[in-house]
């Protein structure tokens, strides 16, 4: 498996584990449901990019925010 | 002060109703607050407030980009070319991305402090609250987050102070947000924790309204 491929379903994992009633707006891209939301990085869309990168830098900050 | 205030979909409805308190708040204080809203949201209604007014701070709640700030149509109105506007004053635009380029061209304007975001504002929401914003408790820590920097500001406090007041409220939210039971609590830890890292300022962080 690719490393964008492993990426994307990492984050589409941790989007699944969210209750379906959780919206997301994000500025000017609108507003998403998780499963639009998911479909978005599926597609490799900017939207989809913007969740990814989101993500990403959640993960990376929470060992930190753990240990404050 | 002025206060810019979109309200035109879901995320903009949502930062409209939680600044009604700060609005109400600054007037306590003895603020006189002018109200941008609707149709009025212009560059040449903008430039004609502050002629009159002179305000000493301007508080943007909408959508943006990396250059530019929408009205209440989702259209540009004041973009790099016009960010002479924000000279003179502190400025706190609650919108994606618009630190790094609008805020750059706003200092270099004669703007004192330019407070914002360098990534998109993301807000998450249980879609249930969609039309009582005030309830929605996954939005709630989120918001309450970006307005502490008005909340500090309107108190007297600097820029730095106003920063670091929300850096702190943030991280109080994270907390309880990461020991919550609430089903919704990760997308509300997550949302926060991408628009704490991505709030910042350009310009004199000693300056104050």
């Amino acid at each position: 498996m690719k490393n964008e491929d492993y990426i994307k379903r990492l984050v589409k994992e941790r989007l699944y584990a969210m209750p379906p009633d959780v919206s997301f707006s994000i500025g000017h891209f609108g507003d998403y449901t998780r499963d639009q939301l998911i479909k978005e990085v599926e597609e490799s869309t900017e939207v989809g990019k913007a969740a990814i990168e989101m993500q990403i830098d959640f993960i990376r900050k929470m060992p930190k925010l753990l240990s404050a | 002060m002025i206060v810019i205030r979109a309200n035109h979909d879901i995320q903009t409805s949502y930062l409209y109703q939680y600044s009604d308190e700060l609005i109400k708040e600054a007037e306590r204080k003895g603020f006189r607050v002018a109200r941008m809203e609707g149709p009025d949201i212009s560059e040449a209604v903008l430039r004609s407030r502050i002629r009159k007014r002179k305000p000493r701070f301007i508080f943007f709640n909408g959508h943006g980009s990396r250059t530019a700030l929408f009205d209440n149509r989702g259209k540009t109105f004041i973009n790099t070319s016009s960010a002479d506007v924000f000279a003179d004053t502190v400025t706190y635009t609650i919108a994606c991305s618009c630190l790094d380029g609008l805020g750059t061209a706003a200092i270099k304007n004669d703007c004192n402090a330019f407070i914002g975001y360098k990534k998109p504002f993301w807000i998450a929401r249980n879609h249930k609250y969609e039309s009582r914003p005030l309830e929605d408790n996954v939005a709630k820590p989120i918001i309450e987050c970006s307005n502490v920097v008005v909340r500090s500001l309107i108190k007297g406090n600097s820029v730095t102070d106003a920063i670091r007041k929300s850096h702190e409220k943030a991280a109080d939210n994270i907390l309880k947000l990461i020991y919550s039971g609430e089903p919704l609590a990760s997308a509300s830890l997550q949302a926060l924790v991408t628009n704490d890292g991505a709030l910042e300022f350009k310009g004199d962080g000693s300056a104050k309204i």
